[in-house]
This record gives structure tokens, sequence and C-alpha cells, in this order.
């Protein structure tokens, strides 16, 4: 075990763990074996969860739009694969074929989920680790879409939603969130996640965050985000896109579906744009509020920060699957507005 | 709610789509992959263009209300008709208990496609028009009363079918106008939802062929805006895929349209028809896919819903 322990310490993704923390993580780790030539995850099945490769190697294969399987990466001893499994539930984007025979050990997200319960700031650790992974693969695949914006056409866009839409909106329209939760027929009943407060957190987020109206058509540039908050629909609708060559859409995001955390964590990320598609009420959270709530409620925070954990899981299967698409040239024709039809 | 397929290109039998593809039309009856909380078993229905048939240019119209995996009927059509275009839909349709709720009557006059006399123009509808009792006095004023007097049914989608066709400039439409016809209903939409204080989430993917074109949209008007009380099904952005290549194929039961990049053959589908969904592309939301035959091959175009 004390190899193991020593090995793990040269994985970057565990860099950061204490050696006594590197000692409780053995314990829920499972070693997993396959001779050469079997498919240990396959593209489009459900993930198994994060696996560290010991000896052996194995090849990663992506089958893109069109059936080519193209082998995009080799990984050897000490590298991982599966990772997003653990921060959300997609099905795996690509597939993984031992090269060799290999040997390993295996994280499975019910085991994380164990982790999280007894050592919680552990699995913070580990979340908050491969949330990074996430984001620089995401960069990774990015860098492949074209990268020449067109700023213009979102700012055509912009002009032509400025006036608000709705006449509803403004019944809905309130600065605080325990009151905005009050009114008859507004969420929490589509988002799971405010229907697992007690009241006590509903008061705590109450007096900490601010609730903002944002109009069809309003933007969220992520330089407005970097590093400093995140977003979260309670009424309406966001799209994220990408501006390359073509305007590249990339989620949508309705009531309590988060968005902007990877801009959070990543100063790096990419220069995504978030398009207002129907009017809505956003609650953003920023760093000190967030840091407030981990000192008055870890409970709290730890159910925000699962949700956010998991967004980043989720545009990261996003953004695979876009890759997986990229030699579809129709999909990005969107640059072909309304306006030229 | 609701599942549908259209298909646009070589000459194929339809049998596979509907039954055996393991994610087959069929199937989605009663066992979605992409939708929660419903099943779609309020009729079946299908619009077939095929050079075998006596009118090439005329669709066959097939509506049921049985339910499609115990239809010998449609099953023994299936298997005799090749085509080289179809639209078909199963009906989906909220119930509480056993009780079927409100306007959501099950009936062969409810079942999609749609398609009235005087065109050859076909749509179906996966979605809801919310609050269409309120609407149908504005509604009424925009289309036109050759079409009007042809809505039989109850539900949504003949009203919606209904509101297009009257937006189209002649009865043999170009791409073009079919493709402002759908941007100029969904205008219509907003502003008379506006007028009437309709605010509410209402999924609008459309499914609309003649048999030499299509289009499909994916698009909810006031997505993220919920009344209490909503379907699961309702929560969700409602999904379209398409699959594009030179002819979709069953080879070791494994089915995939292959040869692309030669581009001879298209399915736009609410899910995939197949249980792995790696040869089939994601639609973006507010976004309208149109294909036209130009000679053996398709010209597809997508375009940004930004009303």
């Amino acid at each position: 075990m004390h190899n193991l322990e020593s090995k793990f310490k040269e994985i970057p993704l565990f860099a950061d763990l204490l050696p006594e923390e590197l000692a409780q993580l053995m314990s829920y780790l499972q070693p997993f074996s396959a001779p050469a030539g079997t498919r240990i995850i396959s593209q489009a099945t459900k993930h198994r969860g994060l696996h560290i490769l010991l000896s052996g190697s194995v090849e990663v294969w992506l089958k893109i739009f069109g059936g080519t399987e193209l082998n995009i990466a080799s990984l050897k001893t000490g590298d991982i694969f599966g990772e997003v499994s653990l921060l959300s539930n997609f099905v795996a984007t690509s597939s993984v074929i031992a090269k060799e025979d290999v040997t390993g050990i295996l994280l499975t997200p019910n085991s994380l989920q164990t982790i999280s319960v007894i050592y919680r700031q552990l699995s913070d650790k580990i979340k908050h680790a491969i949330a990074l992974r996430c984001c620089e693969r995401s960069r990774q695949l990015l860098h492949y879409i074209p990268s020449k914006a067109k700023h213009q056409e979102v700012w055509q866009i912009h002009e032509r939603f400025a006036e608000p839409s709705k006449k509803g909106i403004d019944s809905l329209n309130t600065s605080s969130l325990r009151e905005f939760l009050q009114i008859p027929g507004t969420p929490p009943f589509p988002i799971p996640f405010f229907n697992t407060l007690s009241q006590d957190e509903i008061d705590l987020l109450s007096s900490l965050v601010k609730l903002h109206v944002l109009y069809r058509g309003d933007i969220i540039h992520n330089s407005d985000i970097q590093g400093e908050c995140f977003y979260w629909p309670l009424w309406g609708a966001v799209q994220a896109m990408v501006l390359g060559d073509h305007r590249i859409k990339i989620a949508t995001y309705g009531p309590g579906e988060v968005f902007g955390t990877v801009e959070y964590i990543d100063k790096l990320a990419p220069a995504y744009r978030y398009i207002m598609r129907e009017d809505g009420i956003y609650l953003s959270l920023n760093k000190d509020v967030l840091a407030t709530i981990k000192e008055r409620n870890s409970l709290l925070w730890d159910k925000i920060m699962r949700v956010l954990w998991s967004s980043i899981g989720a545009q990261m299967a996003c953004i695979n699957w876009i890759f997986l698409q990229l030699n579809v040239e129709d999909m990005y024709q969107a640059g072909q507005e309304v306006d030229n039809v | 709610m609701c599942r549908a397929f259209m298909y646009l290109g070589q000459t194929l039998s339809f049998h596979d789509l509907l039954y055996k593809t393991d994610a087959s039309l069929v199937k989605q009856a009663y066992d979605p992959r992409y939708m929660r909380g419903i099943q779609n078993l309020g009729g079946f229905g299908m619009a077939v263009w095929s050079q075998q048939f006596l009118v090439p240019a005329e669709p066959m119209v097939f509506r049921s209300i049985t339910l499609p995996f115990y239809d010998k009927n449609l099953e023994n059509i299936a298997a005799k008709i090749k085509g080289e275009c179809v639209l078909a839909h199963v009906r989906g349709l909220s119930y509480e208990g056993e009780q079927v709720s409100g306007d959501n009557i099950v009936s062969q006059q409810n079942v999609h496609p749609f398609m009235f006399e005087g065109t050859n123009v076909v749509m179906a509808h996966n979605g809801t028009l919310s609050h269409l009792d309120s609407l149908k006095a504005a509604l009424s004023a925009e289309i036109k009363p050759q079409y009007f007097s042809q809505i039989k049914g109850s539900t949504d989608t003949e009203w919606l079918y209904a509101l297009f066709l009257s937006r189209l400039p002649s009865l043999a439409p170009t791409l073009r106008e079919m493709i402002e016809a759908v941007f100029e209903s969904f205008d219509i939409l907003r502003i008379i939802r506006g007028d009437n204080g309709i605010d509410f989430f209402s999924p609008l993917n459309f499914f609309i062929t003649d048999g030499q074109k299509l289009i499909a949209t994916r698009y909810v008007i006031d997505y993220g805006h919920y009344l209490p009380g909503i379907l699961d099904a309702h929560l969700d952005y409602h999904s379209l895929w398409y699959t594009l290549g030179e002819a979709y194929t069953g080879i070791d039961e494994h089915y995939e349209m292959r040869g692309y990049p030669l581009k001879n053959s298209i399915i736009v589908s609410s899910e995939p028809l197949t249980i792995d969904p790696s040869s089939w592309i994601r639609i973006p939301e507010y976004s309208l896919l149109a294909a036209e035959r130009n000679g053996d091959t398709l010209d597809i175009q997508m375009y940004d819903i930004d009303l």
C-alpha cells in the first residue's frame, strides 16, 4: 500500500492530497485488470468511474459522426481516465481499449459518495481537481473549433432583442430570494435543489444574495464572470455559445441549471457568451458569498458545490458532443441567420 | 410529448425504422428514452411518399388510434411499401389515473400527421401550445377560411398546422417560403400569447414535409416559465436529433446511416432510433433544420430561431 501511495503522489490529480488523505482514499479504491484488447470503457455507455493505470497502456478511441474511429490518445502508467463520471452521470464520450495487459485501480461514483460523507474535505479536493481537469480538457477540445470570433453577429441579436418581452415578469420582480420563492406559481417546484433546502438555509441564502432580472437578448460575457461568480436561473432560459467562424451553441439552461461555473473555476476558459433567450430571474453567487456560506452553514455549501461540480461535468459532456460532430459542417451553419432567409 | 421522425432520401423500406431498430418509433411509443413520465399511446400516424404509388406526389396517409405495437395491419403495410419520404408520429398525451385530462381526447381526428385538402404539405408536432382555448379567437383571425373549416379535432397541433398553412403564399411552396411561414407562425404566436397574458412554456418542435423537402424545429416559446403542476415530460427542452449519409442500413442488426459525407438521405427524429446515439447529431435548442432534394443529394441548412 505504501508503494501505491507513493505512485499516487506522482499523479497530478492527487498531488495536493495530504498523506493522511491519501491513506483515507486507499481503502475506497478497487483493483481492476484487463488483458490486451479489452474494451474497458465503451463510448455511449455508462462510465464505471475514475480509472488509474498502474501498469500497461491503453488507447482512447473516439467514434465520430460518419462512423470513423479516431485514436486520440495513448495512456500509460500513472495516467487516468473516466474521471468525468465522478462529476456527472453522462455516458462515456469515447472508448478506452487496453493496448497491453493492464492493471489499475478504480474509484467509483458510489465510493466517492461514501468518501464525501466521511471525509468531506478529501472528497471536495478530488472533485475540485477533477473539475479543473475537465475545464482543461474542454479548452483543449474547443481549441479545435475555429476561433475567429464574429462578435458582430451577437450584437445584432442583442439589438433585435433589446426590448423586454414579457409583461408578466414584473410580477415576479423582487430582489429577495425568500420573497420570490413565496410567490404562488414560481419555483421551487421545478428546481429540486430548492426543495432540499431547510428554511434556515433559504433564510441564509436570501440574506446574502440578491436576484437580478435579465431580459431576452441580454448577454453575459464570460469576462464578467471569470473567477468571480456563477449564475443560477430561477425563471427563464439562457443559451451558452462559443463564437468562432460560426456561432456554436453549447447548451441551454433553464431553472435550476447553473451556468458560468467553468469560468468560475477556470480563468483560462474560452470565450463563452450567455444569451438570454427568455426574460428571467437569476441568482448569482460570488466567491465572497460562497466563503460566508461555507463558514456559516457547511451543509448548504456542500449542496451548492455539488451542483457546481455536476454542471462542469455536464458542460464537459456537451463540448465532447460538439467535438464529435465537428466534421458535420452543416451543423455549424448557424451563422446563416434568420435575416438571410 | 409525442415522438416523431421524418425521412427524406433514397428509396427505403420503413419497416425497420418503425419496428426493428433498438429504439424504433414503435418502441418509443411505450419506452421513450429522451422524455420523462409519459408514454405515447394516443395514436400512430404516418404520411408516405413513394415513386411506386399511382400519384407519387401525393402521400399515403395512415392514422390510427390502435396501439402500433399491436397493430398487425400497420406492420403488414410497413413491410410491403418502400418510399423516398415519410413522416411518422406517435401521440403522447397527459393522463390522470385512468382518465385522459382536459382536451386530450384520443380520437382519429387528433392523430398526427395532419394534411388538409388542397395541399401536399404535411405536419406533425412534438410539444404543446399552452392555453389553446384562450388563444383560439386570436388564432382564428390568422387562419385562412379554407383551412379553418378543416379543423376537425381538438388538438393544438391542428390549429398550429392551419396557422402555418395560412402563411404559405401558394399551394406548392418553395423551401424558403415554408421556412418563412414557420418563423411568421412563431412570431404570431409570441404576439398573441403576449396580448393574452400567456407566457408559459410551450414546446414547438415541428415536423413538416411535402415529400421533396422537410423542415424540423427545436424551439420552446417561454422555456423556463413553468406552470404549477407541470409534467416532468415538459421540464426538459424537447429533444431533436438527425443523422445524414448515403443510406440508412442495418448490418447484423446494427442500424446506422452509412456513407457520410455523401448526403443522399436524412432522418430527423425526436430521439435517435438506436440506443447508441453516436451516429446521430443533436440539433441545438432554438434551431431550425431544413433539407431539400437537389438531384440525388440533399441540401441541408440550419438556422437560428431568434425571434
